[in-house]
């Protein structure tokens, strides 16, 4: 087990010695079992020299690129290509080096290393199209460095080399968005680059075992490289992707990043363990929140109107709603209350499929009741003893009150008033919930074991 | 295991080569055998911050009259046959979805994405940019401001071969432009 889930387990053991729920024999016997993994192939080193030594392999690789951006053009052709191999041949003997030594390496180094590497192929690759004027879009520059750089991520298990990966292959998609000719040279081609990513498949084996950094980073590039994929497909069937389908598309593949299903052990991990649940939630409650907007309602019906005309958009629906049905197995209400706010759009479109301009006008009315709802909630269940968020209930209730208050024709005293009593209550609140909390010897961040 | 990583490393290594090398020697094969034509162009200065200083080369023609512009799809790879005109100056003059006949002077190019006109075709020229020294790129772009206002104009030379096209230099009044940003930057 590595740090995150270390850190959770160490926190734990001393809240569970406090509560007396175990002896301190099996917190000995716990610590020992799963103290840092020093049996790996590795020399177990602390993070700030991994941190220094990618941090130094950066700056010498970004001022290869700033040094090679100058444009030596007082030196002939070959000179240039001498400087453009050179940096890459070391880098690359370096690497080797690495991968034969029979003794373990410390992380620091591998890291170092690949990132050097990765950096020496960049320059090389822009130092030649710049030798050449090779025109050419930075989307396919950077599709490149980033297919020639992935292979490090696997063969020196190098963090910050997948970092890199997973951050071009969303950005390289998003670039690529309406822009392709052929289904592999836009984001169609995210879901293959996604899967090359070695630390995805550790983490669906072991899901605490990756480093929280990774897990963020996965979740972040998976929402914007799935999400630009989803733009993609739409295009290709002739929506016009500024209109509501792109968001409520959007909005179900973040339901399905909250429905992923979790194991037992990662249930009740708080949810900053969770990035695609925290990513994919945040969504959601903003599509909501602008779902209770009175001038978005029409907007966001004809969007469902749209939709269910669409393959793609019914697919991911259909893929949507089976993993709700695993979350429903597995008694996740906290998700499901969560994720059930995609489909407020298609209930009012419902009621009058055939007047939109009504169901645009219902879909505001029904948003805030629901979210209001989904906020009184959340705080109620804390009160009843059970897992609860009452400060993002609390949150929810606030925000809804300011975007009527928003939307309203009252004057901007009232407003004004208005605003600083839901401040003021909101402060109460967080206080009453933080004594609340001590008083019960609770301590769990919010949404811990809801979501 | 350490064989599986090593052939996976080796692999990398091959292929982080051949993409440059690949480049490499396709641009060096139509520098010395390619045609020399010259095309009128602009050339405004954008910066690159991967690549640094460039001049943004965007010939002056980039639309091909056609009697029938169904025969192209957006984005499609097609040639354009160029001509030598009294100015001394390759110009367009038709566009084929098929490579010309031998003898013929062409240069393969893509159709743009979005067309206006139905009679004509939009192209999307092969090069773009014309990587500049950072230090002379300022003063270079200044002058071409300056000295291309009225009658004088910015021509591309290029080298063609088998319509793949390699740009070499800039010139504005038959006077290579490195030697202008060299002069200019004293």
């Amino acid at each position: 087990m590595n740090f995150p889930a270390n850190r959770w387990l160490l926190e734990r053991l001393v809240e569970w010695q406090r509560e007396g729920l175990i002896s301190d024999s099996s917190a000995k016997v716990l610590r020992e079992r799963y103290a840092p993994d020093a049996s790996g192939r590795d020399v177990p080193n602390g993070i700030a020299s991994m941190v220094l030594g990618v941090l130094g392999a950066l700056l010498i690789g970004s001022g290869l690129i700033a040094i090679i951006g100058y444009n030596w053009d007082e030196f002939s052709r070959p000179v240039r290509l001498l400087f453009a191999f050179a940096p890459l041949l070391l880098a690359q003997a370096y690497c080797a080096s690495l991968l034969i030594r029979r003794n373990p390496v410390a992380g620091w180094k591998r890291e170092a290393a690949a990132i050097l590497q990765t950096a020496g192929a960049g320059a090389c690759i822009i130092l030649v199209s710049q030798i050449y004027h090779l025109s050419g879009k930075w989307t396919d520059f950077l599709l490149c460095w980033l297919l020639v750089s992935l292979p490090l991520a696997w063969t020196h298990r190098s963090k910050a080399v997948a970092f890199f990966c997973l951050t071009a292959t969303s950005v390289w998609s998003v670039g690529r968005v309406g822009e392709a000719e052929e289904w592999y040279s836009g984001p169609l081609l995210y879901p293959l680059l996604f899967l090359g990513i070695p630390q995805l498949w550790e983490s669906l084996r072991s899901p605490l075992t990756v480093s929280l950094f990774l897990r963020w980073a996965i979740a972040s590039s998976a929402m914007f490289g799935f999400g630009s994929a989803i733009a993609e497909l739409l295009k290709n069937e002739g929506s016009d992707i500024r209109g509501g389908v792109l968001y409520l598309s959007w909005t179900f593949l973040a339901a399905g990043f909250c429905l992923i299903p979790l194991r037992k052990e990662e249930v009740n991990v708080p949810i900053v363990f969770k990035p695609q649940v925290a990513l994919g939630g945040l969504w959601i409650l903003v599509f909501g929140l602008a779902a209770s907007v009175r001038t978005n309602g029409s907007f966001m019906v004809q969007g469902v109107r749209e939709a269910f005309s669409m393959i793609a958009a019914r697919v991911l629906f259909i893929m949507v709603g089976g993993l709700a049905l695993v979350a429903y197995r597995q008694k996740r209400w906290g998700i499901l209350i969560l994720t059930s706010v995609v489909l407020l759009p298609v209930v009012a479109y419902g009621v009058t499929p055939e007047n939109a301009r009504v169901a645009g006008d219902l879909l505001p009315i029904i948003s805030t009741v629901y979210l209001g709802l989904v906020g009184l909630g959340l705080i109620l269940l804390d009160f009843a003893g059970k897992p609860a968020a009452p400060r993002i209930g609390a949150a929810l209730i606030s925000i809804l009150i300011l975007i009527r208050m928003a939307d309203s024709k009252l004057s901007l005293l009232t407003k004004g008033l208005v605003f600083i009593a839901v401040g003021v209550a909101f402060l109460v609140f967080n206080h009453f919930i933080n004594r609340r909390h001590t008083g019960v010897h609770k301590r769990v961040s919010d949404g811990e074991g809801l979501l | 295991m350490k064989i599986v990583s090593f052939a996976v490393f080796t692999l990398a290594v091959v292929v982080q080569w051949a993409v440059p090398f690949s480049s490499i020697f396709e641009q060096e094969k139509i520098l010395r055998e390619g045609e020399v034509v010259r095309i009128p162009c602009r050339a405004p200065d954008p910066y690159d911050p991967l690549r640094g200083r460039y001049l943004a080369v965007s010939p002056s023609e980039n639309e091909v009259a056609v009697e029938n512009p169904n025969v192209f799809k957006p984005k499609q790879r097609v040639y354009a046959v160029l001509e030598l005109r009294d100015d001394n100056l390759q110009h367009l003059q038709r566009l084929t979805p098929t490579i010309p006949s031998s003898g013929e002077c062409y240069i393969q190019v893509n159709t743009a994405p979005y067309q206006r006109n139905r009679d004509k075709v939009k192209i999307e020229w092969p090069f773009s940019r014309y990587y500049l020294n950072e230090k002379s790129a300022p003063s270079a772009d200044e002058w071409l401001r300056e000295n291309t206002r009225n009658s004088k104009f910015v021509t591309a030379e290029v080298r063609l071969l088998k319509g793949r096209a390699v740009i070499t230099d800039l010139s504005v009044d038959q006077k290579s432009f490195r030697d202008i940003i060299k002069e200019t930057a004293r």
